[in-house]
Protein backbone atom coordinates (compact mmCIF):
# COMPACT_ATOMS: atom_id res chain seq x y z
CA UNK A 1 0.00 0.00 0.00
CA UNK A 2 2.82 2.19 -0.77
CA UNK A 3 0.58 4.47 -3.13
CA UNK A 4 -0.95 5.48 -0.17
CA UNK A 5 1.83 6.98 1.59
CA UNK A 6 2.06 8.52 -1.76
CA UNK A 7 -1.98 10.19 -1.47
CA UNK A 8 -1.59 11.27 1.76
CA UNK A 9 1.81 13.74 1.13
CA UNK A 10 -0.04 14.65 -1.92
CA UNK A 11 -3.48 15.36 -0.51
CA UNK A 12 -1.92 17.46 2.26
CA UNK A 13 0.21 19.11 0.13
CA UNK A 14 -2.82 19.95 -2.49
CA UNK A 15 -5.30 21.09 0.07
CA UNK A 16 -3.16 23.46 2.38
CA UNK A 17 -1.57 24.77 -1.35
CA UNK A 18 -2.32 28.73 -1.75
CA UNK A 19 -3.49 28.06 -5.23
CA UNK A 20 -6.58 25.07 -3.80
CA UNK A 21 -7.41 27.51 -1.17
CA UNK A 22 -7.89 30.59 -3.73
CA UNK A 23 -9.88 28.68 -6.18
CA UNK A 24 -12.15 26.96 -3.54
CA UNK A 25 -13.02 30.49 -2.66
CA UNK A 26 -13.43 31.52 -5.86
CA UNK A 27 -15.75 28.67 -6.88
CA UNK A 28 -17.81 29.50 -3.56
CA UNK A 29 -18.12 33.23 -4.26
CA UNK A 30 -19.83 32.12 -7.78
CA UNK A 31 -22.00 29.78 -6.21
CA UNK A 32 -23.38 32.08 -3.36
CA UNK A 33 -23.59 35.49 -5.78
CA UNK A 34 -25.69 33.20 -7.78
CA UNK A 35 -27.75 31.73 -5.33
CA UNK A 36 -28.27 35.41 -3.81
CA UNK A 37 -29.15 36.71 -7.32
CA UNK A 38 -31.77 33.93 -8.17
CA UNK A 39 -33.16 34.27 -4.51
CA UNK A 40 -33.68 38.04 -5.29
CA UNK A 41 -36.10 37.42 -8.26
CA UNK A 42 -38.22 35.41 -5.63
CA UNK A 43 -38.06 32.13 -7.68
CA UNK A 44 -37.40 30.08 -4.62
CA UNK A 45 -36.69 26.80 -5.76
CA UNK A 46 -33.41 25.14 -6.51
CA UNK A 47 -33.94 23.71 -9.93
CA UNK A 48 -33.37 27.11 -11.73
CA UNK A 49 -30.53 27.81 -9.76
CA UNK A 50 -28.77 24.17 -10.59
CA UNK A 51 -30.07 25.06 -14.58
CA UNK A 52 -27.74 28.32 -13.98
CA UNK A 53 -24.43 26.76 -12.78
CA UNK A 54 -24.82 24.21 -15.16
CA UNK A 55 -24.35 26.00 -18.46
CA UNK A 56 -22.29 28.85 -16.45
CA UNK A 57 -19.91 29.89 -13.77
CA UNK A 58 -19.51 26.58 -12.17
CA UNK A 59 -18.49 24.69 -15.39
CA UNK A 60 -16.32 27.33 -16.17
CA UNK A 61 -14.61 27.56 -12.91
CA UNK A 62 -15.02 24.20 -11.88
CA UNK A 63 -12.71 23.57 -14.93
CA UNK A 64 -10.11 25.90 -14.06
CA UNK A 65 -10.08 24.39 -10.88
CA UNK A 66 -9.42 20.51 -12.03
CA UNK A 67 -6.56 21.71 -14.65
CA UNK A 68 -5.22 23.65 -11.78
CA UNK A 69 -5.28 20.63 -9.36
CA UNK A 70 -3.34 18.36 -12.11
CA UNK A 71 -1.22 20.49 -14.81
CA UNK A 72 2.19 20.55 -12.37
CA UNK A 73 1.32 17.75 -10.04
CA UNK A 74 3.85 15.16 -12.45
CA UNK A 75 6.04 18.42 -13.92
CA UNK A 76 7.10 20.15 -10.61
CA UNK A 77 8.37 16.87 -9.74
CA UNK A 78 10.37 16.34 -12.83
CA UNK A 79 11.61 20.29 -12.31
CA UNK A 80 12.89 20.10 -8.85
CA UNK A 81 14.29 16.63 -8.99
CA UNK A 82 11.91 15.15 -6.39
CA UNK A 83 10.97 12.48 -8.51
CA UNK A 84 14.41 11.28 -9.00
CA UNK A 85 15.04 11.48 -5.24
CA UNK A 86 11.67 9.37 -5.08
CA UNK A 87 12.43 6.72 -7.14
CA UNK A 88 15.65 6.13 -5.31
CA UNK A 89 13.39 5.21 -2.89
CA UNK A 90 11.55 1.96 -2.52
CA UNK A 91 8.23 2.98 -4.89
CA UNK A 92 7.44 2.04 -8.51
CA UNK A 93 6.50 4.65 -10.47
CA UNK A 94 2.72 3.50 -10.99
CA UNK A 95 2.42 3.92 -7.04
CA UNK A 96 2.98 7.53 -7.52
CA UNK A 97 0.89 8.01 -10.58
CA UNK A 98 -1.94 6.43 -8.70
CA UNK A 99 -1.64 8.10 -5.06
CA UNK A 100 -1.22 11.17 -6.70
CA UNK A 101 -4.58 10.28 -8.77
CA UNK A 102 -5.85 9.19 -5.39
CA UNK A 103 -5.01 12.64 -3.64
CA UNK A 104 -6.78 14.73 -6.34
CA UNK A 105 -9.97 12.75 -5.97
CA UNK A 106 -10.42 13.30 -2.37
CA UNK A 107 -9.26 16.69 -3.06
CA UNK A 108 -12.53 17.42 -5.56
CA UNK A 109 -14.53 15.97 -3.03
CA UNK A 110 -13.60 18.18 -0.40
CA UNK A 111 -14.09 21.07 -2.70
CA UNK A 112 -17.50 20.07 -3.69
CA UNK A 113 -18.42 18.92 -0.17
CA UNK A 114 -17.40 22.96 0.82
CA UNK A 115 -19.40 24.01 -1.84
CA UNK A 116 -22.74 22.04 -1.10
CA UNK A 117 -22.57 23.24 2.65
CA UNK A 118 -22.39 26.98 1.20
CA UNK A 119 -24.95 26.59 -0.34
CA UNK A 120 -27.33 24.72 1.43
CA UNK A 121 -26.23 27.69 4.11
CA UNK A 122 -27.49 29.96 1.31
CA UNK A 123 -30.42 28.67 1.03
CA UNK A 124 -31.46 28.26 4.61
CA UNK A 125 -30.94 31.66 5.60
CA UNK A 126 -34.05 32.19 2.95
CA UNK A 127 -36.23 29.86 3.89
CA UNK A 128 -36.34 25.96 4.82
CA UNK A 129 -34.96 23.21 2.42
CA UNK A 130 -37.41 20.73 0.88
CA UNK A 131 -36.04 17.23 0.75
CA UNK A 132 -36.26 17.94 -3.01
CA UNK A 133 -34.00 20.91 -2.90
CA UNK A 134 -31.45 18.64 -0.92
CA UNK A 135 -31.84 15.87 -3.67
CA UNK A 136 -31.16 18.58 -6.40
CA UNK A 137 -27.78 19.65 -4.41
CA UNK A 138 -27.02 16.55 -3.73
CA UNK A 139 -26.91 15.24 -7.27
CA UNK A 140 -25.70 18.34 -8.97
CA UNK A 141 -22.86 17.67 -6.24
CA UNK A 142 -22.35 14.24 -7.24
CA UNK A 143 -22.15 15.03 -11.05
CA UNK A 144 -19.75 17.61 -9.89
CA UNK A 145 -16.99 15.75 -8.77
CA UNK A 146 -16.77 13.65 -11.65
CA UNK A 147 -16.88 16.67 -14.28
CA UNK A 148 -14.13 18.51 -11.95
CA UNK A 149 -11.96 14.96 -11.95
CA UNK A 150 -12.67 14.95 -15.63
CA UNK A 151 -10.57 18.41 -16.05
CA UNK A 152 -7.92 17.18 -13.51
CA UNK A 153 -7.40 14.00 -15.66
CA UNK A 154 -6.86 16.11 -18.64
CA UNK A 155 -4.43 17.93 -16.85
CA UNK A 156 -2.98 15.53 -15.47
CA UNK A 157 -2.03 13.52 -18.66
CA UNK A 158 -0.65 16.94 -20.10
CA UNK A 159 1.92 17.24 -17.02
CA UNK A 160 3.14 13.49 -17.75
CA UNK A 161 3.76 14.50 -21.44
CA UNK A 162 5.24 17.30 -21.35
CA UNK A 163 8.27 18.53 -19.17
CA UNK A 164 7.98 21.61 -17.57
CA UNK A 165 4.79 23.00 -15.71
CA UNK A 166 4.44 26.21 -17.93
CA UNK A 167 4.21 24.34 -21.08
CA UNK A 168 1.82 22.32 -19.13
CA UNK A 169 -0.29 25.16 -18.53
CA UNK A 170 -0.20 26.98 -21.49
CA UNK A 171 -1.63 23.09 -23.10
CA UNK A 172 -3.90 22.81 -20.78
CA UNK A 173 -5.20 25.98 -21.18
CA UNK A 174 -5.64 25.55 -24.87
CA UNK A 175 -7.33 22.50 -24.57
CA UNK A 176 -9.35 24.14 -21.66
CA UNK A 177 -10.95 26.72 -24.13
CA UNK A 178 -11.37 24.00 -26.83
CA UNK A 179 -13.41 21.67 -24.76
CA UNK A 180 -15.18 24.81 -23.01
CA UNK A 181 -15.93 26.93 -25.67
CA UNK A 182 -14.86 25.83 -29.19
CA UNK A 183 -16.60 22.38 -29.21
CA UNK A 184 -20.04 23.65 -27.69
CA UNK A 185 -20.01 26.06 -30.06
CA UNK A 186 -19.15 23.96 -33.16
CA UNK A 187 -21.19 21.05 -31.59
CA UNK A 188 -24.44 23.21 -32.43
CA UNK A 189 -23.33 24.67 -36.00
CA UNK A 190 -22.91 20.57 -36.45
CA UNK A 191 -26.16 19.77 -35.54
CA UNK A 192 -28.42 22.68 -37.41
CA UNK A 193 -26.23 21.53 -40.22
CA UNK A 194 -27.16 17.74 -40.16
CA UNK A 195 -30.96 18.57 -38.92
CA UNK A 196 -31.76 21.24 -41.74
CA UNK A 197 -33.15 24.69 -41.04
CA UNK A 198 -36.27 25.37 -38.43
CA UNK A 199 -39.67 24.79 -39.65
CA UNK A 200 -41.35 27.95 -40.65
CA UNK A 201 -43.67 29.35 -38.73
CA UNK A 202 -46.77 29.88 -40.28
CA UNK A 203 -47.77 33.10 -39.20
CA UNK A 204 -44.46 34.66 -39.22
CA UNK A 205 -44.58 35.79 -35.64
CA UNK A 206 -45.64 34.23 -32.29
CA UNK A 207 -47.48 36.61 -31.17
CA UNK A 208 -50.30 36.66 -34.22
CA UNK A 209 -51.04 33.59 -32.90
CA UNK A 210 -53.19 35.07 -30.38
CA UNK A 211 -55.90 32.30 -29.48
CA UNK A 212 -55.79 30.35 -32.46
CA UNK A 213 -54.20 27.22 -30.53
CA UNK A 214 -57.09 25.42 -32.11
CA UNK A 215 -55.78 25.57 -35.35
CA UNK A 216 -54.56 22.37 -36.85
CA UNK A 217 -52.03 24.08 -38.65
CA UNK A 218 -50.06 25.46 -35.28
CA UNK A 219 -50.75 22.50 -33.59
CA UNK A 220 -48.76 20.62 -36.48
CA UNK A 221 -46.37 23.22 -36.22
CA UNK A 222 -45.64 23.08 -32.60
CA UNK A 223 -45.64 19.23 -33.32
CA UNK A 224 -43.03 19.76 -36.17
CA UNK A 225 -41.26 22.12 -34.06
CA UNK A 226 -40.80 19.81 -31.05
CA UNK A 227 -39.38 16.95 -32.84
CA UNK A 228 -37.09 19.13 -34.82
CA UNK A 229 -35.57 20.76 -31.51
CA UNK A 230 -35.89 16.73 -30.50
CA UNK A 231 -33.16 15.81 -33.69
CA UNK A 232 -30.97 19.46 -32.77
CA UNK A 233 -30.62 18.01 -29.43
CA UNK A 234 -30.03 14.57 -29.26
CA UNK A 235 -27.21 15.19 -31.65
CA UNK A 236 -25.22 17.84 -30.03
CA UNK A 237 -25.91 16.02 -26.97
CA UNK A 238 -24.36 13.23 -28.78
CA UNK A 239 -21.47 15.41 -29.16
CA UNK A 240 -21.27 16.77 -26.05
CA UNK A 241 -19.88 13.74 -25.03
CA UNK A 242 -16.25 14.83 -25.86
CA UNK A 243 -16.84 18.22 -24.34
CA UNK A 244 -16.88 17.72 -20.21
CA UNK A 245 -18.60 21.56 -20.52
CA UNK A 246 -21.66 20.70 -22.19
CA UNK A 247 -22.06 16.75 -20.76
CA UNK A 248 -22.03 18.97 -17.45
CA UNK A 249 -24.75 21.28 -18.55
CA UNK A 250 -26.81 18.49 -20.23
CA UNK A 251 -26.97 16.40 -16.98
CA UNK A 252 -27.07 19.08 -14.83
CA UNK A 253 -30.06 20.59 -16.96
CA UNK A 254 -31.99 16.73 -16.95
CA UNK A 255 -31.74 16.96 -13.25
CA UNK A 256 -33.81 19.64 -12.92
CA UNK A 257 -35.60 18.96 -16.53
CA UNK A 258 -38.72 20.72 -17.50
CA UNK A 259 -40.17 21.04 -21.39
CA UNK A 260 -38.14 19.40 -24.02
CA UNK A 261 -34.80 18.32 -22.41
CA UNK A 262 -36.78 16.26 -20.11
CA UNK A 263 -36.32 13.22 -22.57
CA UNK A 264 -32.73 13.73 -23.44
CA UNK A 265 -30.79 10.58 -22.52
CA UNK A 266 -27.72 11.23 -20.26
CA UNK A 267 -25.93 7.71 -20.02
CA UNK A 268 -23.81 8.77 -22.47
CA UNK A 269 -22.92 12.04 -20.63
CA UNK A 270 -22.38 10.18 -16.99
CA UNK A 271 -20.59 7.36 -19.21
CA UNK A 272 -18.20 9.91 -20.76
CA UNK A 273 -17.32 11.09 -16.77
CA UNK A 274 -16.35 7.66 -16.46
CA UNK A 275 -14.63 6.43 -19.55
CA UNK A 276 -12.58 10.28 -20.72
CA UNK A 277 -10.83 9.66 -17.24
CA UNK A 278 -9.81 6.20 -17.36
CA UNK A 279 -8.73 6.26 -20.38
CA UNK A 280 -6.61 9.57 -19.99
CA UNK A 281 -4.94 7.83 -16.61
CA UNK A 282 -4.17 4.99 -18.67
CA UNK A 283 -2.38 7.21 -21.30
CA UNK A 284 -0.36 8.63 -18.40
CA UNK A 285 0.32 6.02 -16.37
CA UNK A 286 1.79 4.14 -19.75
CA UNK A 287 3.64 7.49 -20.14
CA UNK A 288 4.92 8.02 -17.12
CA UNK A 289 5.89 4.80 -16.88
CA UNK A 290 8.13 4.51 -19.43
CA UNK A 291 9.53 8.33 -19.75
CA UNK A 292 13.14 8.89 -19.34
CA UNK A 293 13.68 11.56 -16.65
CA UNK B 1 31.27 -10.58 -4.08
CA UNK B 2 31.43 -6.58 -5.32
CA UNK B 3 29.54 -3.49 -3.99
CA UNK B 4 28.90 -2.68 -7.50
CA UNK B 5 29.30 -4.70 -10.52
CA UNK B 6 28.73 -3.30 -14.22
CA UNK B 7 29.37 -4.80 -17.11
CA UNK B 8 29.30 -3.52 -20.61
CA UNK B 9 26.61 -0.39 -19.68
CA UNK B 10 25.61 1.73 -22.74
CA UNK B 11 22.77 3.95 -22.35
CA UNK B 12 22.11 5.89 -25.17
CA UNK B 13 19.97 9.10 -25.20
CA UNK B 14 18.19 8.97 -28.99
CA UNK B 15 21.35 8.62 -31.12
CA UNK B 16 24.21 10.13 -28.41
CA UNK B 17 26.21 7.54 -26.10
CA UNK B 18 26.02 9.16 -22.63
CA UNK B 19 27.71 6.39 -21.33
CA UNK B 20 29.44 3.93 -23.61
CA UNK B 21 30.17 0.00 -23.34
CA UNK B 22 31.25 0.99 -19.35
CA UNK B 23 32.66 -1.79 -17.37
CA UNK B 24 33.75 -1.55 -13.32
CA UNK B 25 33.46 -3.28 -10.27
CA UNK B 26 33.35 -1.53 -6.84
CA UNK B 27 34.66 -4.27 -3.79
CA UNK B 28 32.31 -3.76 -0.43
CA UNK B 29 33.79 -1.22 1.66
CA UNK B 30 35.32 0.35 -0.26
CA UNK B 31 35.10 4.60 -0.98
CA UNK B 32 35.48 4.57 -4.30
CA UNK B 33 35.53 8.24 -6.40
CA UNK B 34 34.64 8.82 -9.59
CA UNK B 35 35.78 11.42 -11.66
CA UNK B 36 35.33 12.83 -14.84
CA UNK B 37 34.46 16.38 -16.61
CA UNK B 38 31.27 18.02 -17.36
CA UNK B 39 28.88 16.14 -19.00
CA UNK B 40 30.99 12.97 -19.63
CA UNK B 41 28.45 10.58 -18.10
CA UNK B 42 28.80 10.48 -14.43
CA UNK B 43 25.21 11.34 -12.94
CA UNK B 44 23.93 9.32 -15.81
CA UNK B 45 25.59 6.01 -14.78
CA UNK B 46 24.88 6.70 -11.09
CA UNK B 47 21.30 6.79 -12.51
CA UNK B 48 21.08 3.37 -14.20
CA UNK B 49 23.02 1.82 -11.25
CA UNK B 50 20.02 3.17 -9.15
CA UNK B 51 17.17 1.79 -12.03
CA UNK B 52 16.09 5.69 -12.38
CA UNK B 53 17.01 5.74 -15.57
CA UNK B 54 17.19 2.23 -18.22
CA UNK B 55 19.87 1.35 -19.32
CA UNK B 56 20.46 0.82 -23.42
CA UNK B 57 22.40 -2.67 -22.83
CA UNK B 58 24.08 -3.97 -20.05
CA UNK B 59 24.49 -5.52 -16.65
CA UNK B 60 24.01 -4.19 -13.55
CA UNK B 61 24.18 -5.88 -10.26
CA UNK B 62 24.55 -4.02 -6.77
CA UNK B 63 25.47 -6.53 -3.49
CA UNK B 64 25.14 -9.19 -6.45
CA UNK B 65 21.28 -7.74 -7.02
CA UNK B 66 20.57 -8.00 -10.75
CA UNK B 67 18.82 -3.97 -11.12
CA UNK B 68 17.06 -4.69 -13.84
CA UNK B 69 15.24 -7.79 -12.45
CA UNK B 70 15.11 -6.09 -8.59
CA UNK B 71 14.92 -2.32 -8.52
CA UNK B 72 12.98 -2.69 -5.10
CA UNK B 73 15.21 -4.72 -3.96
CA UNK B 74 18.77 -2.73 -4.69
CA UNK B 75 16.44 0.59 -3.59
CA UNK B 76 16.08 -0.71 -0.02
CA UNK B 77 19.83 -0.88 0.28
CA UNK B 78 20.90 1.76 -1.76
CA UNK B 79 21.11 5.13 -0.82
CA UNK B 80 21.42 8.22 -3.09
CA UNK B 81 22.17 12.16 -2.78
CA UNK B 82 21.02 13.44 -6.13
CA UNK B 83 22.65 16.36 -7.91
CA UNK B 84 20.38 19.23 -7.21
CA UNK B 85 19.11 17.94 -4.01
CA UNK B 86 15.62 16.91 -4.88
CA UNK B 87 13.88 18.19 -2.01
CA UNK B 88 10.32 19.43 -1.18
CA UNK B 89 10.58 23.08 -0.84
CA UNK B 90 7.63 23.22 0.60
CA UNK B 91 7.74 20.93 3.25
CA UNK B 92 10.07 21.43 6.59
CA UNK B 93 13.20 19.48 6.88
CA UNK B 94 11.72 16.72 9.14
CA UNK B 95 8.70 16.52 6.84
CA UNK B 96 11.08 15.53 3.85
CA UNK B 97 12.67 12.86 5.70
CA UNK B 98 9.77 11.67 7.30
CA UNK B 99 8.38 11.09 4.12
CA UNK B 100 11.10 9.42 2.30
CA UNK B 101 11.47 7.04 5.43
CA UNK B 102 7.79 5.95 5.09
CA UNK B 103 8.83 3.93 2.27
CA UNK B 104 10.57 1.84 4.22
CA UNK B 105 7.91 0.77 7.17
CA UNK B 106 9.89 1.85 9.89
CA UNK B 107 9.16 5.63 10.61
CA UNK B 108 10.85 6.88 13.72
CA UNK B 109 11.58 10.26 14.51
CA UNK B 110 14.30 9.74 16.54
CA UNK B 111 16.37 7.93 13.80
CA UNK B 112 15.22 11.33 11.78
CA UNK B 113 16.70 13.53 14.85
CA UNK B 114 19.81 11.48 14.81
CA UNK B 115 20.17 12.19 10.75
CA UNK B 116 19.57 15.83 10.77
CA UNK B 117 22.04 16.24 13.80
CA UNK B 118 24.38 14.17 12.21
CA UNK B 119 24.61 16.86 9.05
CA UNK B 120 24.19 19.56 11.60
CA UNK B 121 20.72 20.71 10.72
CA UNK B 122 18.88 19.42 14.14
CA UNK B 123 18.16 23.34 15.11
CA UNK B 124 16.28 23.73 11.69
CA UNK B 125 14.40 20.41 11.62
CA UNK B 126 11.09 22.54 11.02
CA UNK B 127 12.20 25.20 8.76
CA UNK B 128 10.44 24.81 5.15
CA UNK B 129 13.44 23.59 2.62
CA UNK B 130 12.13 26.66 0.27
CA UNK B 131 13.62 28.29 2.91
CA UNK B 132 17.64 26.70 2.92
CA UNK B 133 20.67 27.57 2.06
CA UNK B 134 22.13 25.64 -1.47
CA UNK B 135 24.67 24.32 1.46
CA UNK B 136 21.70 22.84 4.13
CA UNK B 137 19.79 21.81 1.15
CA UNK B 138 22.82 19.58 0.33
CA UNK B 139 23.21 18.58 3.95
CA UNK B 140 19.97 17.64 4.14
CA UNK B 141 19.89 15.76 0.88
CA UNK B 142 22.97 13.84 2.67
CA UNK B 143 20.16 12.87 5.14
CA UNK B 144 17.61 11.55 2.96
CA UNK B 145 20.29 9.67 1.36
CA UNK B 146 21.21 7.83 4.48
CA UNK B 147 17.64 7.41 5.87
CA UNK B 148 17.11 3.91 4.90
CA UNK B 149 20.66 2.62 6.59
CA UNK B 150 21.97 1.67 3.27
CA UNK B 151 24.43 -0.99 2.37
CA UNK B 152 25.86 1.04 -0.60
CA UNK B 153 25.76 5.42 -0.81
CA UNK B 154 25.79 6.63 -4.57
CA UNK B 155 26.72 10.60 -3.78
CA UNK B 156 26.66 13.08 -6.53
CA UNK B 157 28.83 15.68 -6.22
CA UNK B 158 28.14 15.57 -2.29
CA UNK B 159 30.39 18.70 -1.43
CA UNK B 160 28.67 21.24 -3.94
CA UNK B 161 28.14 24.25 -2.09
CA UNK B 162 29.00 22.64 1.24
CA UNK B 163 31.23 25.05 3.51
CA UNK B 164 34.63 24.35 4.57
CA UNK B 165 33.11 23.34 7.86
CA UNK B 166 30.63 21.15 5.93
CA UNK B 167 33.15 19.23 3.46
CA UNK B 168 34.87 18.80 7.12
CA UNK B 169 31.43 17.67 7.48
CA UNK B 170 31.30 15.19 5.02
CA UNK B 171 34.50 13.73 4.94
CA UNK B 172 33.94 12.45 8.83
CA UNK B 173 30.56 11.04 8.10
CA UNK B 174 31.85 9.15 4.65
CA UNK B 175 34.54 7.71 6.66
CA UNK B 176 32.58 6.43 9.75
CA UNK B 177 29.99 5.24 6.78
CA UNK B 178 33.31 2.79 5.82
CA UNK B 179 34.08 1.99 9.40
CA UNK B 180 30.65 0.71 9.74
CA UNK B 181 31.33 -1.35 6.63
CA UNK B 182 29.41 0.61 3.87
CA UNK B 183 30.41 0.60 0.44
CA UNK B 184 30.84 4.70 -0.55
CA UNK B 185 29.83 6.10 -4.35
CA UNK B 186 30.69 9.23 -4.79
CA UNK B 187 31.22 12.04 -7.92
CA UNK B 188 33.51 14.50 -8.19
CA UNK B 189 35.52 17.19 -9.88
CA UNK B 190 37.38 17.97 -7.10
CA UNK B 191 40.17 16.36 -6.97
CA UNK B 192 41.91 17.23 -3.82
CA UNK B 193 38.46 16.07 -2.00
CA UNK B 194 38.76 13.07 -3.72
CA UNK B 195 42.46 11.99 -3.06
CA UNK B 196 41.39 12.72 0.67
CA UNK B 197 38.93 10.14 1.35
CA UNK B 198 38.83 7.56 -1.96
CA UNK B 199 40.59 4.25 -1.41
CA UNK B 200 39.65 3.73 -5.66
CA UNK B 201 38.73 5.70 -8.46
CA UNK B 202 37.35 5.76 -11.94
CA UNK B 203 38.25 8.18 -14.26
CA UNK B 204 35.63 8.54 -17.10
CA UNK B 205 35.50 10.79 -20.02
CA UNK B 206 32.65 10.94 -22.61
CA UNK B 207 31.04 7.80 -21.47
CA UNK B 208 33.98 5.49 -21.18
CA UNK B 209 35.68 4.20 -18.17
CA UNK B 210 39.42 5.58 -19.41
CA UNK B 211 41.15 4.22 -16.03
CA UNK B 212 39.78 2.54 -13.05
CA UNK B 213 41.77 1.20 -9.40
CA UNK B 214 43.26 1.77 -6.07
CA UNK B 215 44.59 5.27 -5.92
CA UNK B 216 47.83 3.64 -4.89
CA UNK B 217 48.14 1.75 -7.90
CA UNK B 218 46.95 5.14 -10.02
CA UNK B 219 50.43 6.42 -9.75
CA UNK B 220 52.35 4.19 -12.30
CA UNK B 221 54.76 6.80 -13.45
CA UNK B 222 57.19 7.40 -10.80
CA UNK B 223 60.27 9.54 -11.20
CA UNK B 224 63.64 10.83 -8.85
CA UNK B 225 64.42 14.13 -8.68
CA UNK B 226 68.32 15.03 -8.48
CA UNK B 227 70.27 18.00 -8.46
CA UNK B 228 73.72 17.33 -8.11
CA UNK B 229 77.03 19.62 -7.61
CA UNK B 230 78.19 20.26 -10.63
CA UNK B 231 76.19 19.24 -12.95
CA UNK B 232 75.75 16.27 -13.85
CA UNK B 233 76.34 14.73 -17.48
CA UNK B 234 72.94 13.96 -18.50
CA UNK B 235 73.81 10.77 -20.60
CA UNK B 236 75.02 9.45 -17.30
CA UNK B 237 71.55 9.48 -15.96
CA UNK B 238 69.52 7.83 -18.87
CA UNK B 239 71.39 3.98 -17.65
CA UNK B 240 68.10 4.25 -14.85
CA UNK B 241 65.28 5.56 -17.14
CA UNK B 242 64.13 8.07 -19.13
CA UNK B 243 65.60 12.15 -18.25
CA UNK B 244 64.49 14.78 -18.18
CA UNK B 245 66.09 18.51 -16.88
CA UNK B 246 64.41 21.47 -15.91
CA UNK B 247 65.57 24.56 -15.89
CA UNK B 248 63.95 26.46 -13.52
CA UNK B 249 64.52 23.78 -10.97
CA UNK B 250 68.04 22.86 -12.14
CA UNK B 251 66.97 19.39 -11.33
CA UNK B 252 67.22 15.75 -13.31
CA UNK B 253 63.89 14.07 -13.41
CA UNK B 254 64.35 10.71 -14.14
CA UNK B 255 61.27 8.44 -15.11
CA UNK B 256 62.04 4.99 -12.69
CA UNK B 257 59.93 1.63 -12.85
CA UNK B 258 60.90 1.66 -8.21
CA UNK B 259 62.56 3.59 -6.15
CA UNK B 260 65.73 3.50 -6.98
CA UNK B 261 67.44 6.21 -5.24
CA UNK B 262 70.33 4.63 -3.40
CA UNK B 263 71.55 3.59 -6.62
CA UNK B 264 71.75 6.78 -8.04
CA UNK B 265 73.33 8.51 -5.30
CA UNK B 266 75.73 5.74 -5.06
CA UNK B 267 76.61 5.82 -9.00
CA UNK B 268 76.73 9.60 -8.66
CA UNK B 269 79.25 9.98 -6.07
CA UNK B 270 81.27 7.40 -7.89
CA UNK B 271 81.20 9.52 -10.45
CA UNK B 272 82.52 12.25 -8.74
CA UNK B 273 79.27 14.45 -8.20
CA UNK B 274 77.92 15.51 -4.68
CA UNK B 275 74.32 15.01 -4.53
CA UNK B 276 72.11 17.92 -3.34
CA UNK B 277 68.75 16.87 -3.40
CA UNK B 278 67.20 13.76 -3.77
CA UNK B 279 63.70 12.42 -3.82
CA UNK B 280 61.08 9.94 -4.98
CA UNK B 281 58.17 12.51 -6.90
CA UNK B 282 54.59 10.89 -7.55
CA UNK B 283 52.62 12.47 -9.52
CA UNK B 284 49.67 14.08 -8.00
CA UNK B 285 46.63 13.03 -8.83
CA UNK B 286 46.01 16.20 -10.90
CA UNK B 287 49.03 15.23 -12.89
CA UNK B 288 47.42 11.94 -13.37
CA UNK B 289 44.04 12.92 -14.23
CA UNK B 290 45.24 15.22 -16.97
CA UNK B 291 47.60 12.91 -18.45
CA UNK B 292 45.21 10.42 -18.78
CA UNK B 293 42.65 13.03 -20.26
CA UNK B 294 45.54 14.19 -22.61
CA UNK B 295 46.02 10.84 -23.97
CA UNK B 296 42.55 10.05 -24.59
CA UNK B 297 41.72 13.30 -26.07
N1 LIG C 1 17.73 13.15 -20.23
C1 LIG C 1 18.72 13.35 -21.10
N2 LIG C 1 18.46 13.48 -22.41
C2 LIG C 1 19.44 13.68 -23.31
N3 LIG C 1 20.74 13.74 -23.01
C3 LIG C 1 21.08 13.62 -21.72
C4 LIG C 1 20.09 13.42 -20.70
N4 LIG C 1 20.74 13.33 -19.52
C5 LIG C 1 22.04 13.48 -19.78
N5 LIG C 1 22.26 13.64 -21.10
C6 LIG C 1 23.56 13.81 -21.74
O1 LIG C 1 24.41 12.78 -21.32
C7 LIG C 1 25.70 13.27 -21.07
C8 LIG C 1 26.15 12.86 -19.69
O2 LIG C 1 25.41 13.58 -18.73
P1 LIG C 1 25.64 13.42 -17.18
O3 LIG C 1 24.63 14.22 -16.50
O4 LIG C 1 25.70 11.97 -16.87
O5 LIG C 1 27.08 14.08 -17.00
P2 LIG C 1 27.92 14.28 -15.66
O6 LIG C 1 29.18 13.55 -15.85
O7 LIG C 1 27.10 13.96 -14.49
O8 LIG C 1 28.20 15.83 -15.73
P3 LIG C 1 28.32 16.92 -14.56
O9 LIG C 1 29.69 16.79 -14.02
O10 LIG C 1 28.13 18.20 -15.25
O11 LIG C 1 27.26 16.61 -13.56
C9 LIG C 1 25.66 14.77 -21.29
O12 LIG C 1 26.26 15.06 -22.51
C10 LIG C 1 24.21 15.10 -21.32
O13 LIG C 1 23.97 16.11 -22.26
MG1 LIG D 1 26.38 15.04 -12.95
Amino acid sequence: MRFLIVAKKEFIDIISSRRFIALLATMVVFFLMSVLQTLNTGRISTAPIIGFFGSSSLAFVGGIFGIALGFDLITREKESGTLRTLLTHPIFRDEIVIGKAIAAFFAICIAVAVNFLFMLGALTMRYTPSFEDFANLGKMMLVTIPYLYTFFSIAFLISALVKNSSTSLTVAIGVFIVLALLLPLFSNYIAQAIVGPAPENPFGDFRNLGNLSDDPRVRSYVQEMRSYMERVQSITSSLSIFSPVSSYSTILNSITASGYFRTVDITKNLLSFVIIPVVLFALAYFRFTREEI
Amino acid sequence: MYAVEIENLTKLYGEFKAVDSLSLAIEEKEIFGFLGPNGSGKSTTINCILGIAKPTSGRIEVCGIDVEKNPLKVRKICGYLPENYGLYGNLTAMQNLRYFSEFYGNFSKDRIFELLELVGLRDVADKRVSEFSRGMRQRLALAQALINDPQVVFLDEPTNGLDPAGIADFRRIIKDLQKEGKTVFFSSHILSEVKEVCSSIGIIYRGKLIKSGKISDLNSELFVEVQTEPKADIDLLKKFGEVKYDEKTQNFLIKVENDRRLEISKYLFENGYVVKELHLREPSLEEVYFNLLREVI
